[in-house]
């Protein structure tokens, strides 16, 4: 019942914005949308920059990481049950392609070449590399069982994938085509964020509750930042997504069960903030400018809208069930 | 088997000797698992031309599992986990073949016995240096019995069980319980379990009675169920009956309506393949496609304890017994359980502090520690003999 309301509401809304929205499309990107992938319900929530549902698509079984390809006129969805990655087009949400056979994808991250895909294999226990122009399988890497988070460095030289359940960061050097170390860190790490210098990799330990900060050059624990709102307990804080702004100032922890997002001074490390979010918030996303950060809260099937600027949650959107990302499309 | 011991000592000296430089050989670390080969608490309990309603499990494919996927910590250590099996007919042979498991090197035990056989080896080894785990029996009184020495437990008590079904069961207000139980011994002990917590959670037992498997008109009320649930009003009838013949008639004979919870209807438990957060798909995906079934509780246990042994080896990067033992024992490591809350050791009594699920056949309802049960330390001290209420009070 509430899903038709929500289809009836994304037509309407459909057909006003297809009128205002056409002239920004004409280069295929920038559509100022939000998409959302849903993990339960199978398919993507469209919202306007301010939070509004446009419409929602069906998409393949369990949609999980996106990302945008290397000129962001398409995006990526990694479909978990379907053992597929599908391509869309930006512009018109229509399906481009697909990439076949991929293993239980959770989620990936592209090379900077804008060809290379990694991609972590959920029940596989391997990191696989794939074509995304021709869909090709190139590699296969062993990782520990449930890889997780893909981090690709700017420079193009090194791939982290984190694997959940051996509390392990695993290196590919992209060169040599293999993993040359595996990190051990704290239980069940997640995702990863580099710091713009790249000096710095930061990777969530969701069940330590805190984030674990490897130095790159070394590929050793340097530090550990961690996470305590008001009210909570230790174990009831379980950090996902991360991600560190451009200026490489602030740092954003989403702290899944603990229903907050920390706010982080990056060179300090220092805590300056929690913020209030729906229940177990775990996908982040910024907008270009920085000043606004998406919020999936997978288990009450919204995503909080906070304005970094005052630090206040100004909106939370009803999504599908269980939103795992989030990609913002406004530049 | 004496082959396969020999062949895993030999790795174990290499193992002792070699600490300094374990980056590059490739060490084994055994894991024993010790069972009877005629135990009979598996022996299946057939109701009726075949049908089987209890299919205990062994948990020696939970331990497998762990040691699967063990593989690529293995790689980053230097060092292989394997499972060292100590299979005997008779308890007697099965001492002599632990003794000269221990002789050989091996320190970590999984105990798949039947409860007297395990509490006769635990109480043998009491002062080695040697950790066991007991997978497998819930009985409170086990834990009493070895308080913090060295059985740990990794299957939930009774106590914990019944708490996390308490706990539900006045969260929704449904305080009036009508228990039924079998002539089990393990049904009066599940029962009075039972009571216990009702008691600690403020749950009112209206009624306690026994009913018996029988069709004798003579004693009708003793197992026509319209006949049992009748008398005092209640919310809720609580059935321990272990060989589960005679509970699985209760729901839908009730005289009035009435929900039925503990061996039939909403049951607690360490696991349930329907459990789908926190990563639990991933491993229930894991263990069907080694095995082919989906995991039970006490696979779970196993996976659990063999868990356990791997991260301490992996997190203190050490192959002797005194730092990977201080390791699993600390209250503060957190071991990953696929439930949420990080697991640890309860220091008065060995018990694996764990959430516990509370399933229908086909779905995880809750689970527990339920929302608004909290606790001083660590909430799922909520579940089980805390500290206080536990008469091991030698706990450091």
């Amino acid at each position: 019942m509430q899903f038709a309301k929500e289809r009836m509401v994304g037509i309407a809304a459909l057909v006003m914005t297809s009128a205002l929205a056409l002239p920004t499309n004409t280069y295929a990107r920038n559509t100022n949308q939000v998409l959302v992938s849903n993990e339960k319900s199978n398919t993507i929530s469209v919202l306007s920059l301010d939070g509004e549902v446009i419409k929602t698509i069906d998409t393949c079984a369990r949609p999980r990481g996106m990302h945008f390809t290397q000129d962001r006129t398409q995006f990526l969805v990694g479909c978990a049950d379907d053992s597929i990655i599908a391509i869309y087009d930006l512009d018109t949400l229509a399906l481009a392609g697909r990439i076949m056979n991929v293993e239980e994808p959770e989620t990936f991250d592209l090379h900077p070449n804008g060809i290379h895909l990694y991609v972590s294999n959920e029940e596989d226990a391997t990191a696989t590399l794939f074509d995304i122009t021709t869909g090709e399988l190139l590699a296969e890497f062993e990782t520990g069982e449930e890889p997780e988070g893909v981090q690709a460095t700017a420079d193009g030289k090194l791939v982290f994938v984190a694997s959940e359940a051996a509390d392990m960061v695993h290196v590919i050097d992209v060169e040599a085509g293999e993993i040359i170390a595996d990190i051990l860190v704290d239980t069940r790490p997640r995702r990863f964020a580099l710091t713009p210098d790249e000096s710095e990799l930061w990777v969530s330990a969701e069940l330590a509750g805190i984030v674990n900060i490897i130095d790159v050059a070394t590929l050793e624990l340097v530090g550990d930042i961690a996470f305590l709102p008001t009210g909570f307990r230790k174990e009831q804080v379980t950090p996902v997504d991360v991600l560190i702004t451009r200026d490489g100032r602030r740092a954003y922890v989403a702290l899944g069960r603990a229903n907050h997002v920390a706010v982080v001074d990056v060179p300090s490390r220092k805590v300056l903030s929690y913020l209030l979010v729906g229940k177990r918030a775990w996908g982040l996303a910024l907008n270009n400018s920085e000043d606004t950060l998406y919020v999936a809260n997978g288990l009450s099937d919204d995503i909080s809208i906070i304005d970094l600027s005052s630090l206040r949650v100004i909106k939370s959107v009803v999504v599908g069930r269980v939103p795992y990302g989030i990609l913002v499309d406004d530049h | 088997m004496t082959i396969n011991l020999v062949s895993v000592f030999c790795l174990v000296l290499v193992l002792f000797y070699s600490t300094a430089s374990v980056s590059k050989t490739v060490i084994e670390f055994p894991i024993g698992y010790v069972s009877l080969s005629n135990d009979d608490g598996y022996i299946s309990r057939r109701a009726y031309a075949g049908m089987e309603l209890q299919v205990p499990k062994r948990p020696l494919n939970g331990v497998q599992l762990a040691l699967k996927e063990s593989r690529v910590l293995g790689r980053s250590l230097g060092a292989k986990f394997v499972m060292a099996p100590i299979s005997e007919t008779s308890s007697k042979s099965l001492l002599d073949s632990i003794d000269e498991a221990i002789t050989g090197g091996i320190a970590f035990f999984i105990l798949d016995l039947p409860l007297e056989t395990l509490t006769a080896v635990v109480g043998r080894y009491s002062d080695e240096p040697v950790l066991f785990y007991n997978a497998r029996h819930q009985n409170d009184q086990l834990r009493l019995m070895f308080c913090g020495g060295n059985l740990f437990h990794t299957i939930p008590s009774d106590a914990m069980l019944n708490d996390a079904l308490s706990q539900y069961l006045k969260k929704m207000q449904w305080d009036k319980i009508l228990v039924l139980e079998g002539e089990e011994d393990r049904d009066a002990e599940v029962a009075i379990s039972f009571k216990k917590s009702a008691k600690k959670f403020g749950l009112k037992i209206v009624d306690s009675k026994q009913f018996v498997l029988s069709n004798d008109p003579r004693i009708r009320d003793k197992h026509n169920i319209i006949l049992l649930t009748s008398g005092r009003s209640h919310d809720v009838v609580f059935v321990a009956d272990q060989p589960g013949e005679f509970s699985r008639y209760i729901p839908y004979q009730t005289q009035k309506p009435a929900l039925v919870v503990g061996a039939q209807g909403l049951e607690p438990a360490a696991w349930h393949w329907s459990w789908e957060r926190y990563g639990a798909p991933q491993l229930n995906q894991r263990f069907e496609k080694l095995t082919g079934e989906k995991m039970s509780d006490t696979e779970f246990a196993g996976w659990a304890a063999a868990r356990s042994i791997i991260t301490a080896v992996v997190k203190t990067r050490s192959f002797s017994f005194p730092p990977i033992y201080d390791y699993i024992a600390a209250s503060e490591t957190t071991l990953d359980l696929y439930k949420g809350y990080p697991g640890s050791f309860r220091p008065w009594n060995r018990q694996l502090r764990q959430p516990v699920l509370l399933h229908t056949h086909n779905a995880v309802i809750a689970s527990a520690p339920i929302d608004g049960f909290m606790h001083q330390f660590n909430d799922l001290d909520t579940l089980g003999l805390d500290r206080v209420e536990s008469s091991c009070q030698s706990a450091q």
